[in-house]
């Protein structure tokens, strides 16, 4: 069921037409009478009109507006109305610009009855797109969008828009891979010494790599302390604001350090998880990159800053240097907790072993060891191919 | 708690775990305030006695208080396990003289504004050093 123009719509209905008479080869009366009779009209409806035409462009478009405004829908061809039969008649000889208009305003009044047809509009014109350069009286705001009845305070909307960024669009994909490689990422808590990091998984699904400073400072030295460690995977802020439990699973008991290296060297240690684990099949290892990152490149953090829930630090052109094939630094954010968190590149695979943060004459930089560096040292205990 | 710049840290969560210091915190720790404090009060008892060559006095007690700045500042930043702050030690003890220029004669004979500048000036910019040595 059409409805009435608004008086918005109809000036600019007469505006579109009378410029499209003015400007035809045929002159004015001529458009209007060809314009009639392409529309599929009844005989007696192009008889009304015959011999109207005043050739005052504005007089004869809107007297052809109000004329067809009052017709409804076309007898000959009821998938229109009459109104809509000129307009539908006058779209292939406009510009892109006022063909959305009328489309729009075909669209919003429902001229046209034929669901088919509205869809073909629709999808022709991008109908929404020019529709809502309207507001809902019709008035024209081209390039606008509808009035919005702002309850805030001024002042703070616009100190916002000088001193925040726009939201970032995160890619729901990227973030989707962001959550599976969280699976193989786990808190580690050492019993002897009340420290926490964090560790991530490697390809054997029993091995964990965290950071030598993360368990060392126990009594009986890197191997005691080693055996009261526990993993702690998908420990994660529950919707309360709580923290989820996850699942723990202490060292393996007969071997739980497999490989070190000091702090000041490559800081990592290679440690064993209890058999236990391998049934867990949801905790699953991200893949690893060998190759050096280039400098601007991003990297992202899966870490438990603080010790507590794991949470993820996005860094776009992250990447500072690179320094002697050992160790990466970038700018990020961690905290005390995060040692040990893998480090990933934009494709979700691990390149190091975020471990230190050091100063800069303003501002931090973080600091990683490689695991270009780290591997060899630690691919006899990795199954084939890992 | 250590006087020693921190300019390197580990991420764990064990006690040993110390923020990293900001520009303001580097700023505030290359002051020797408790050295300084102890050369106003040392020129003021100077400048108060009397029948003592009070310039002679004052440089002898600068020279001393120079040493003995630069090796307090050792003492308060020595850390097991890491170098001399020997960054730290240098700024302190440049730091100590600069004071001494910017509280004026005696014993330094030199124009008030300039040495005010002058502290001024060194006080903001060793900010920016960073000790390799954190």
């Amino acid at each position: 069921m059409s409805t009435p123009l608004v008086p918005a719509e109809t000036e600019a209905l007469v505006e579109i037409l009378a410029d499209q008479a003015a400007t035809s080869f045929a002159g004015p009366q001529r458009f209007f009478k060809d314009l009639v009779s392409r529309a599929n009209l009844p005989r007696n409806f192009r008889a009304a009109v015959a011999g109207v035409w005043t050739g005052d462009t504005s007089v004869d478009a809107r007297a052809l507006l109000s004329w067809a405004s009052q017709r409804g829908t076309n007898p000959t061809d009821p998938s229109v109305t009459v109104l809509g039969a000129l307009l539908k008649g006058l779209l292939p000889d406009l510009g892109l610009e006022q063909r959305a208009e009328v489309s729009a305003i075909i669209y919003r009044r429902q001229l046209f009855n034929d669901p088919g047809l509205v869809e073909r509009l629709v999808s022709g014109m991008q109908v929404p797109i020019a529709a809502a350069r309207m507001d809902t009286s019709g008035a024209a705001v081209d390039g606008h969008g509808p009035d919005i009845d702002w309850r805030g305070t001024e002042d703070a909307v616009q100190v916002q828009g000088l001193l925040r960024a726009d939201p970032e669009w995160l890619d729901v994909g990227f973030l989707s891979r962001a959550i599976a490689r969280a699976a193989g990422v786990c808190r580690v808590e050492v019993g002897a010494t009340g420290a926490r990091g964090t560790g991530f998984l490697l390809r054997s699904r029993d091995l964990v790599l965290t950071n030598h400073h993360v368990i060392d400072g126990g009594a009986g030295g890197l191997e005691a302390t080693a055996k009261t460690v526990q993993f702690r995977f998908g420990c994660m802020t529950l919707a309360d604001g709580g923290e989820e439990r996850g699942l723990a699973f202490a060292t393996h008991v007969d071997t739980p350090l497999l490989k070190s290296s000091p702090t000041a060297e490559l800081d990592y240690a290679l440690l064993r998880i209890a058999p236990a684990i391998l049934e867990a099949e949801s905790l699953q290892p991200a893949p690893l990159r060998l190759a050096e990152p280039l400098g601007k490149s991003a990297l992202h953090l899966l870490q438990h800053p603080f010790g507590g829930p794991m949470k993820v630090a996005f860094s776009s052109d992250a990447v500072t240097d690179v320094l002697g094939g050992r160790l990466v630094q970038y700018v990020s954010r961690s905290a005390v907790g995060s040692s040990g968190a893998p480090c990933f590149d934009d494709d979700w695979q691990v390149i190091a072993l975020h471990h230190a943060e050091r100063s800069r004459v303003f501002g931090v930089i973080r600091e990683g060891i490689l695991l270009s560096a780290i591997l060899p040292e630690i691919r006899v205990f990795l199954p084939p191919g890992a | 708690m250590s006087r020693r710049i921190v300019t390197t840290q580990t991420q764990a969560t064990t006690g040993a775990a110390q923020p990293l210091d900001s520009y303001f915190d580097r700023v505030i720790k290359y002051i020797p305030a408790d050295v300084v404090a102890a050369w106003v009060t040392v020129r003021g008892l100077v400048i108060g006695a009397a029948g003592v060559p009070k310039q002679t006095v004052l440089w002898i007690a600068f020279a001393f208080l120079l040493a003995f700045t630069a090796y307090w500042t050792y003492r308060n930043t020595k850390v097991p396990d890491k170098p001399p702050a020997t960054t730290q030690i240098i700024v302190a003890t440049a730091a100590f003289a600069v004071w001494v220029i910017a509280l004026g004669n005696p014993p330094v004979n030199w124009n008030a504004l300039y040495g005010s500048l002058l502290l001024i000036a060194f006080t903001l910019a060793s900010g920016v050093i960073v000790p390799k040595e954190g």
